[in-house]
């Protein structure tokens, strides 16, 4: 067993720094116990200089996220929202999202304002630079929490007596990063006295893994995953459209037959753009020009689908030339007048994007068998991805930091030893079972929605109908979803007992909500005599939360 | 076994020495490997068989002689005839006599350490060395006379004890709930209550017009004088006013750490569970037990984790918490093989005496009894834990373990032995100074004024596989159903001794209060 120093010794140590290991570490700032009696590590395989200096000016960042309104209110509650640039946020107000299946249908789902903005369109950068700076304000002298940057993990053992884990810590390739002047009310938070030839071994009581879909804590901890890719990766960018005489907070989202596109608002004049397709349209989209790239999301919010698959088939047919590409596109766009379809209301017309920030993501859906192993932990997308369609990856990722922080708070508080199955039990118990719900639910919806062929084409259509329709799953869904806050300032008694997902406002309770759901869509099912894998699916995962909840009352 | 010789005249209880061996349940491990998903009834009756379990070295402590190799056959035709008590106090069934049932595990486990060298000290009598026997105690530091391959030994028993999916997994799970207990005990003592906020007020005006009694304290001490001893020093320890804006925001005092700076006893330590919480949260925590084994696996468990120990060999006791000291704030842990009783005779005092269910396994809770209260210092508090005696608790133990799962073998009636909530609290009225040693509970338990002290009772939830801490109030059908099996006590030790006045009555009565 290898020596390690006391000072090398942490109760905690977290691996990843980015979006849920911040909020993580924030969160265990916030907590009294925590606080005063534990030693935390920080550690980020990367550098983290642009967090530390972003300043809320200069381009959108491409990786945006919709923070719920319950997620917001608890980042207010640990003091975090409190550091975002709000120049930088936009509230969304309302959701449409509809398809097209046939020329006659177009099934939509709307959900209208709520009277407060059920999430806000946040930069990953701006959530995580606010994170940071709310960490320097509650530890201004690392007394808890040092944060170790560009130092990855690469290897970690239990002790003999499995009370503690050994982790060998090296420094990152690039680790030569300047360190900023303007970073220097931050710096000195970060520890730089290793050295950076040698590799070095700390010890922790508890390891948590906030370290992302790959997470190495996650494969030292012998944690299988279960789920599967989609073929399908995401395009990200910057759109750039006039100020409308409407405020710019409702998010659209339209599911194409290759996947959904989704228009999502930042500013009056800038929103940004997820586009999922299959990899080689994906790659072909990107080759477009700029202008012609404009003209497709466009057309990608208006136009019948059968115009839109001529448009499919010659991009995924020919990745070829792109000049020609673009010529035959245009053709086709040409051949259309852009405002004639549909009655359907659409977002702002598009001028130009931002080519810089065209980026595309691999998407898959995946879930951690367990998110306990041995005195670690998993959180965020190291425990789930899921299809970004629902907007949930990093909200997932924020409730399982809030059950997280509080189980660990509580544990501590009885002086319980954090990194045993006993005291972390409760996190998985609190998390695992909603995870999985929306998991499943957006993976069956992003399936049904996607899939082509008539029968599936008429359960995608009555699909959103039914969503619409049947009150309480719409609730759900929204519930799922975030939209409600829950966290205010003074509900610090939800700390350790009921959970933020309460219907509030709502007269029904979650149960009866649910049980109405149930009813009503079996009855609608059986009166159109569909059996839709789907919804069966989401039905039973419900009913799995129903007995979650009934335990936990 | 001495017979006779630890009789007490005046216990409640009134049981000349009984050498009963505690029911000991096989093991049921290797039956239900994975308690997670049990039914809730086998998880029940695993809850109880590791109550049994996690306490082998008072087991053992019960049993006599063992310095001979015994085994289960042996044990078990040890039929042992005991006294029937003279007084029972609302059963028929005598608390403390019972057939000597087998204990598979036990005897398995104590096997394993037949070669050792001081096999006579593991298996020492609780009851031996407690009262007639002094100098059989005194060869207790024998850590240092094991070997290596037998430490090797331990720490395979040890981490057996610690997996907490494992064997003693509901033992685990029940820490925290002992935990919260004591912190509310503790906590709620230094807060202003609304009733003492207003009896200090009631205090006050009794002193602007002192009454001639006030003078003679031992005669007749009346409110104002016994306040004036014990309610000053009270209020000084109270933080914030309790009012009802303010009462969300009251503040834990010293999170993390609100047992620092008190001295604590852990009676019956066993593996180290409760002990390495109470470091953890600042306290200076004493852990002793009878059994050998038991304090060679607290300590090797204590070494290692995060747990440090700071003197190598030459003091195996001392181990610090080194999170706790980083932040200024020296946690202590020590473990001890020795009985209560010894360490009572050395006079010393602790601010809070813990012994989590023992008392059902000792064979003289009288005595017991009157030894934790020994070492609560003045101010200070005895908590315990325990499980009473009721159709309940018999049908979790014996009908159910014993008839229905045949978990046990018939026969086994340990359920005599338990003690109910109201008898402890009647106990510790007429035998340990009652309401003159120890504080009202400042509720309205205090109108049953025969009774010291307050319990709550303890259930397993086999759904959200947590104990929990049952509420209600005395007196009430649900308070005596809830705490019909597994319940908690606690007394608070007055600053200063209230005596009697002349009519015999204590002064400081509920009605007193109000
Ligand atoms: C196109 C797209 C759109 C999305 N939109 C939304 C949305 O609208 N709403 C929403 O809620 N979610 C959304 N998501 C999901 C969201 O982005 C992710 O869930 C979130 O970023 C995950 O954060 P994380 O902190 O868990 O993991 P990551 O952000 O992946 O962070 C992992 C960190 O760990 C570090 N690390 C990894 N290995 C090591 C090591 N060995 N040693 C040290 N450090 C290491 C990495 O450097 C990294 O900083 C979207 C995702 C995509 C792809």
């Amino acid at each position: 067993m290898p020596e390690v120093s006391p000072d090398d010794t942490y109760d905690i140590v977290i691996i990843g720094g980015s979006n849920a290991g911040l909020a993580l570490a924030c969160a265990l700032l916030t907590k009294p116990s925590i606080r005063a009696t534990s030693k935390i590590l920080l550690l980020e395989g990367g550098s983290m200089n642009k967090t530390r200096i972003w300043n809320g000016e200069g381009p959108w960042e491409n990786r945006v996220s919709s923070i719920t309104a319950e997620n917001k209110s608890w980042l207010e509650s640990i003091g975090a929202w409190q550091h975002i640039k709000h120049s930088r946020i936009c509230p969304v107000e309302e959701m449409i999202v509809w398809a097209n299946p046939s020329p006659s249908s177009t099934p939509t789902l709307h959900f209208p304002p709520l009277g407060h903005p059920m999430a806000y369109m946040t930069e990953n950068q701006n959530l995580q630079t606010a994170l940071l700076h709310r960490i320097l304000s509650l530890d201004p002298d690392s007394s808890t929490l040092k944060i170790q940057e560009s130092s990855k993990v690469t290897s970690m053992s239990l002790s003999s007596s499995g009370q503690s884990v050994f982790l060998q810590l090296t420094p990152s390739k690039s680790t030569t990063v300047p360190s900023s002047s303007s970073s220097s009310a931050v710096a000195h938070n970060t520890s730089s006295e290793i050295n950076p030839n040698n590799e070095r071994t700390i010890r922790a009581g508890l390891v948590i893994g906030a370290d992302g879909p790959n997470s190495p804590v996650r494969k030292f901890s012998n944690i299988e995953t279960y789920g599967h890719p989609y073929s399908t990766h995401a395009i990200v960018c910057t759109l750039h459209h006039p100020s409308s005489p409407y405020l710019n907070t409702t998010a659209f989202q339209r599911f194409l037959p290759s996947g959904p596109i989704a228009f999502l608002p930042l500013s009056a004049t800038s929103s940004t753009l997820v586009w999922y397709n299959p990899p080689s349209i994906t790659s072909s989209l990107k080759s477009l020009s700029s202008e012609t790239f404009t003209t497709m999301i466009n057309f990608a919010f208006s136009l019948p689908e059968t115009t839109l698959n001529r448009i499919y088939q010659l991009l995924s047919s020919s990745p070829p030339s792109t000049a020609n590409l673009t010529e035959q596109i245009n053709e086709i766009l040409n051949s259309v007048p852009l405002d004639t379809q549909t009655d359907q209301t659409l977002p702002p017309r598009i001028e130009s994007i931002s080519q810089e920030s065209i980026g595309s993501f691999p998407i898959k859906m995946s879930h951690a068998d367990s998110y306990l192993g041995q005195r670690t932990v998993l959180v965020g997308d190291a425990a789930h991805t899921i299809h970004p369609l629902a907007g949930q990856g990093l909200n997932m990722g924020l409730a399982d930091v809030r059950s997280l922080s509080n189980t660990l708070e509580i544990a501590r508080s009885l002086g319980g030893d954090i990194g045993s199955w006993t005291n972390l039990k409760d996190y998985p118990k609190e998390r695992y079972g909603e995870n999985h719900l929306l998991l499943s639910a957006t993976d069956k919806l992003n399936w049904v929605f996607k899939s082509r062929g008539k029968v599936i084409d008429g359960i995608r259509g009555i699909g959103l109908e039914l969503l619409n329709e049947i009150e309480p799953i719409k609730k759900l869904f929204m519930s799922g979803a975030g939209a409600y806050p829950i966290y205010t300032q003074t509900s610090e008694s939800f700390i350790g007992g009921l959970k933020g997902r309460g219907m509030r406002g709502t007269g029904k309770g979650k149960m009866e909500m649910l049980a109405d759901g149930l009813e009503s869509w079996w009855k609608v099912k059986d009166n159109l005599g569909l059996v839709s894998g789907m919804m069966r699916d989401v039905a039973s995962t419900g009913l799995k939360k129903a007995a979650e909840v009934v335990e936990k009352r | 076994m001495k017979e006779g010789t630890s009789l007490t005249s005046t216990s409640r209880f009134n049981i000349s020495s009984v050498t009963i061996l505690h029911l000991f349940y096989p093991q049921l491990g290797a039956q239900c490997k994975d308690q997670d998903t049990d039914p809730g009834l086998s998880i029940m009756s695993r809850s109880i068989q590791s109550l049994r379990n996690h306490k082998p070295s008072l087991f053992s402590s019960t049993i006599p002689s063992l310095s001979t190799p015994f085994s289960t056959q042996q044990i078990h035709s040890r039929s042992i005839s005991t006294h029937l008590p003279t007084h029972s106090l609302n059963s028929s069934t005598s608390p403390f006599n019972t057939p000597t049932p087998p204990n598979n595990t036990y005897s398995q486990k104590t096997s394993l350490l037949s070669n050792h060298p001081n096999k006579s000290h593991i298996t020492r009598s609780f009851q031996n060395s407690q009262s007639q026997n002094p100098t059989s105690a005194r060869r207790n530091h024998s850590t240092s006379t094991v070997n290596p391959s037998e430490i090797a030994h331990f720490a395979r028993l040890s981490s057996e004890w610690w997996d907490e999916k494992g064997e003693f997994g509901l033992l685990h799970r029940m820490n925290p709930i002992r935990i919260e207990y004591i912190r509310q005990k503790i906590q709620s003592s230094q807060y202003h209550h609304p009733f003492t906020s207003l009896s200090s007020e009631h205090n006050q005006q009794q002193q602007q017009f002192p009454s001639e009694h006030n003078k003679d304290l031992h005669t007749s001490p009346n409110q104002s004088t016994q306040r004036t001893q014990s309610q000053p020093l009270e209020s000084e320890e109270c933080e914030e006013e309790w009012t009802f804006s303010t009462r969300h925001q009251m503040k834990e005092e010293n999170p993390g750490y609100w047992l620092s700076g008190k001295k604590i006893l852990d009676v019956g330590c066993g593996g180290g569970l409760l002990s390495e919480s109470l470091t953890r949260l600042g306290g200076d925590v004493l852990g002793i037990d009878a059994s050998e084994k038991n304090i060679i696996m607290a300590k090797l468990h204590a070494q290692d984790g995060l747990f440090n120990l700071l003197s190598s060999d030459t003091s195996p006791h001392d181990i610090q918490y080194t999170g706790a000291e980083r932040k200024g704030m020296k946690g202590n842990l020590e473990y001890k093989c020795m009985t209560a009783e010894k360490l009572r005779d050395q006079g010393k005092k602790f601010d809070l005496v813990v012994s989590m269910e023992v008392l059902e396994h000792v064979d003289q809770p009288e005595e017991f009894l009157k030894c934790l209260g020994d070492m609560v210092k003045p101010g200070g508090h005895l908590i315990l834990s325990t499980i009473s005696r009721t159709p309940l608790s018999r049908f979790l133990t014996i009908t159910m373990a014993e008839s229905i799962l045949g978990l046990v073998s018939k026969g086994t009636h340990t359920w005599n032995k338990f003690i109910r909530p109201e008898e402890l609290k009647r106990f510790v009225h007429s035998d340990m100074g009652g309401h003159s040693i120890w504080q009202l509970n400042s509720d309205s338990s205090d109108i049953q004024t025969d009774q010291v002290g307050s319990t709550q009772g303890m259930l397993y939830n086999p759904l959200i596989g947590k104990w929990v801490l049952m509420q209600g109030v005395e007196g009430t059908f649900s308070k005596k159903w809830n705490q019909g099996c597994n319940y908690l006590f606690h007394a608070r030790k007055r600053r200063e001794p209230v005596y009697e006045n002349i009519e015999g009555h204590v002064v400081e009565t509920v009605y007193g209060r109000f």
